[in-house]
């Protein structure tokens, strides 16, 4: 069995250059396609005409609601487990409560009518903000 | 960060020893250490949450040691190494969810490394960059499958690139590794 095998005496065997052109293209192409992606998201943000918050679970939409009116929203329910507390404020939306076991949807940043979403991964709940142009629906939560 | 704590327990091992694995023992032997470093560094990696809204989302430190078995050992031999931090990991600080995107990000980014590796175009640091932020994809991919929708793709520009950033630092460090390794190895051997 060889100790070390073709590749990688080729990529360090040989002496040639620690960083290659090769590597600064790959690099390069990596960071331009995330910024394209970030400008995209920005781009579609500044399409929205009316903020609305858009809560699903499951992948699907369980309720809309204006960013405009403050309020507080149970998702799920405590007794049987599995809540989260949802308080748009100010135009701001955050996740206050909470019993999932990482709590990272607590932590993470209140979300605004400029757009961006909140994730509670282990209650697969997805809070965003959608175009409500059409008009929101009643919003009908648990 | 802690790259440099990090590749401390490595350099102080003898290499003579330890990096010249002509046995098969002596090879598994050290590849069940290097993945217990590996879920060291994943541990270590969990207790540094990133300031992300979906938990369990990693940098791909571990990727220090799934580099290293990659370019010593070869591919084969870097994905058993990959899964079983993945399980060990995803069994002691996870969830069943947790576990299952981090394996997508660990077979993503080890299946690029070693397409990028075969090219023979790229040294480490290249290969390395591109592999943390597939590692990067490949989680979000499956963390957006479970949640349904496609809200967590907004958190993917920033996480590409810090993937890519911190794997070309953890392929800068690999590359001084191997490097000094194969030296002293020189060095025993000739
Ligand atoms: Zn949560």
């Amino acid at each position: 069995m060889a100790r070390t095998d073709s590749a990688s005496e080729k990529a360090l065997g040989s002496r040639r250059k620690t960083f290659r052109r090769a590597d600064l293209w790959l690099l390069l192409l990596i960071a331009l396609s995330s910024v394209l992606l970030f400008v995209f998201f920005l781009w579609k943000d500044t399409r929205i005409r009316t903020p609305v918050l858009e809560i699903s679970q499951d992948g699907q939409v369980v309720g809309v609601y204006p960013l405009s009116e403050d309020r507080e929203l149970l998702i799920g329910s405590k007794e049987s487990g599995g809540y989260n507390v949802v308080r748009i404020e100010n135009g701001k939306i955050r996740i206050t409560e909470a019993d999932c076991p990482d709590r990272s949807c607590v932590r993470s940043i209140a979300i605004d009518r400029r757009g961006g979403s909140i994730i509670c991964l282990p209650h697969r709940l997805v809070l965003r903000i959608a175009d409500g142009a059409g008009g929101i629906p009643d919003a009908v939560a648990e | 960060m802690d790259m440099n704590r990090s590749d401390k327990p490595q350099s102080s091992i003898p290499p003579e020893n330890l990096f010249h694995t002509d046995t098969p023992a002596a090879r598994i032997a050290l590849l069940g250490l290097l993945t217990a470093l590996s879920v060291i560094m994943g541990y270590i990696e969990a207790r540094i949450p990133l300031p992300l809204p979906v938990p369990g989302i990693k940098l791909g430190l571990c990727n220090i040691v799934i580099v290293f078995v990659l370019y010593r050992f070869g591919g084969l031999r870097a994905l058993p190494v990959s899964l079983i931090r993945v399980l060990v990991i995803g069994l002691l600080f996870g969830t069943p969810v947790s576990m299952l995107y981090s394996a997508s990000g660990a077979v993503l980014s080890l299946l690029g490394m070693v397409l990028l590796r075969k090219t023979g175009r790229f040294s480490v640091i290249g290969v390395s960059g591109a592999g943390g932020a597939l590692h990067a994809l490949g989680q979000i991919l499956v963390a957006a499958a479970f949640t349904g929708g496609t809200g967590i793709f907004r958190y993917l520009p920033v996480l590409l690139l810090a993937g890519e950033f911190c794997g070309a630092l953890i392929g800068f460090v690999d590359l001084i590794l191997l490097r000094r390794l194969k030296s002293r190895r020189n060095e025993h051997v000739l």
